[in-house]
């Protein structure tokens, strides 16, 4: 997706005024997820604990379908939206920064080869592949991180590409060629460091399209088992008593929201201020 | 122009044909074939082995990717493994349903996008502009089953102004109680139609300023000339591209929307299907989203390539 090309001056005061919104926003739910786990009891259901009791005494926040504490539930279920959104994004790059390196060599056949078939690769929606190959029984941790990873690839593969192939690297390249610099030398040390700034931006951007779409799959309930402490999860098993006990469902679509917006808004500043140099 | 279309068309060949063998394969390669599903953990090994055979999943696979083409393009989907009953009839069922969603947001987002955002990037740093960028960066990253969530807490649960769920209803109960319609469409609309007029804002605002709208002016003619003959065209160039991605996050969408809201269309199909592991029909609906994701980008590219021939229009 193309970015807008130009900004407003008003725009960008408005943005410069409020850098705490979105640091707030994005290190609210970090800190949950991060602390968030050490400072948790004991999920399992309490005995006697009603199911989806609205908040009280013992429950500051209420208990949930299954009669498991609502604040033990959110304190442990960000470390699984995070880690697994931050797995799948190791595996995307993993995957896809050599895939890139490799196009942007000087052969044209590979170049050809590899970008034709990530473009086929390209056309299928996320949450489709995800669905179908939970019908197949694919449908743990390890499964839905690797797949919502690898989905990833054709975008960074893409993305490495463009930034090793951009003018200032070839000459740079070549000059580094004639001195005598091994392959090695030149894609690990010179390239990575060209094409890390591109990709740390992209990076922070993408973190939020894995979030979603692993949220979503856990969400339809084709992703981790219904009882795991994951705020997505969490989201689907209390909506249905969303009228008794709104906190089971809000506290968690809070915090991934405010986890969601926040990012966004942080790399559209990073964007902004990229452009304002530019 | 036509080394661009013949290439786009070949690739959307190539997809299609990416998505037919990946299709097939996930009913007939991958561990927990139609033959496990179908035996389960009761079955012994050779039970299993015998309903193999008799669905005929032990020839060669060239063979048996030939009679399911053949059977696809004679319109035979096969049979539900827990009905029994022709996939095809589910599927009619509950494309009226997921069209009732899918077309009231198309049109909103048709009309309302290039209408916002030509506002928008005519008056660049005015409020509306402003509040549509906001907007657009928020609802860009809220999830869409979250969205519709906060949307029945406030408006239907609190307020008590809208229908929550539409839990057993078809088509044509639908129909006859429109409201029920309001918050899923809203819910479809929101984000595609922000992510489009944000697009045709930009390209309007970078557009009014070029040289040739001034070129326009000098000559005489009236601004609204400008704006819509000139300007508006060469902005939504690009805009097909993303209007495309829209057509197909209106199917993803449908997915998760008709699971909050209780629709029961194509996407509340798919997820049931999916938790029945019933091969064939998950098959078809994979069939069907991929088919029509690879059409409407297809569409989405050469028109924007019509519209802008010098943009580098590929993936």
């Amino acid at each position: 997706m193309t970015r807008p090309p130009t900004r407003t001056s008003r725009d960008a005061t408005a943005r410069r005024r409020r850098p705490w919104l979105a640091a707030a926003l994005l290190g609210v739910p970090l800190l949950v997820a991060l602390l968030g786990p050490a400072a948790a009891g004991d999920d399992a259901p309490l005995p006697g604990a009603l199911p989806s009791r609205p908040p009280g005494s013992g429950h500051p926040l209420g208990t949930d379908v299954l009669g498991r504490d609502v604040l033990t539930l959110v304190l442990e279920g960000g470390a699984s939206v995070v880690g697994s959104a931050l797995a799948a994004l190791a595996v995307g790059t993993l995957l896809g920064v050599p895939l890139g390196l490799l196009a942007a060599g000087p052969r044209r056949v590979l170049d050809e080869t590899v970008m034709r078939t990530l473009d086929l690769v390209l056309a299928f929606p996320g949450l489709l592949v995800l669905m179908t190959l939970a019908a197949t029984g694919r449908r743990d941790w390890f499964w839905l991180v690797t797949v919502a990873g690898a989905l990833q690839v054709p975008a960074v593969a893409r993305l490495v590409r463009g930034a090793a192939l951009a003018p200032g690297a070839r000459t740079v390249v070549e000059a580094l060629r004639m001195q005598g610099h091994g392959w090695g030398y030149i894609h690990l040390r010179h390239l990575a460091r060209e094409v890390a700034a591109p990709l740390a931006t992209d990076a922070a951007g993408r973190f939020s399209t894995v979030l979603y779409l692993l949220a979503s799959a856990n969400f339809l309930g084709l992703g981790l088992p219904a009882s795991a402490p994951d705020w997505a999860v969490l989201i689907e098993r209390n909506s249905d008593a969303l009228f008794t006990q709104p906190a089971a469902v809000l506290v968690p679509a809070g915090l991934l929201t405010s986890l969601c917006v926040g990012g966004n808004l942080l790399v559209d500043r990073v964007l902004a201020r990229e452009r304002g140099r530019a | 122009m036509r080394g661009y279309v013949l290439r786009r068309c070949l690739l959307a060949l190539a997809q299609c044909l990416v998505v037919l063998v990946a299709v097939f394969a996930v009913g007939s390669f991958l561990p927990g074939d139609t033959a496990d599903v179908l035996r389960g953990e009761l079955g012994t090994p050779e039970q299993v082995e015998a309903l193999r055979a008799r669905l005929g999943l032990d020839e060669p696979a060239l063979t048996r990717f030939g009679h399911w083409l053949a059977h696809l393009l004679t319109g035979d989907l096969g049979h539900s493994l827990t009905t029994g009953l022709p996939v095809g009839d589910d599927l009619g069922r509950r494309v009226g349903v997921t069209l009732l969603l899918g077309l009231p947001a198309l049109l909103l987002v048709t009309v309302l996008a290039p209408v916002v955002g030509t506002l928008s990037g005519l008056r660049e740093g005015s409020l509306l502009d402003r509040a549509l960028n906001t907007a657009a960066v928020v609802l860009h990253a809220v999830p869409e089953f979250v969205l519709g969530l906060l949307l029945v807490a406030s408006v239907s649960l609190a307020a008590g102004l809208l229908p929550a769920t539409a839990v057993g209803m078809d088509g044509a109960a639908l129909l006859a109680q429109p409201a029920v319609l309001v918050l899923p469409v809203i819910v479809l609309t929101a984000r595609h139609l922000c992510d489009l007029a944000r697009q045709i804002r930009a390209a309007v605002a970078v557009q009014r300023h070029g040289a040739v709208a001034g070129h326009l002016r000098l000559l005489g003619m009236r601004e609204r000339t400008v704006v819509l003959r000139h300007v508006l065209p060469g902005a939504l160039g690009p805009a097909a591209q993303q209007y495309a991605r829209c057509v197909e996050g209106l199917l993803g969408g449908a997915v998760l929307v008709e699971a909050v809201f209780g629709f029961r269309g194509l996407g509340d199909g798919f997820v049931e299907a999916v938790q029945n592991r019933d091969l064939p029909q998950v098959q078809t609906y994979a069939l069907l989203f991929s088919a029509t994701a690879v059409l409407v980008n297809l569409i989405g590219d050469l028109v924007a390539h019509r519209l802008a021939p010098r943009r580098e229009v590929t993936g």
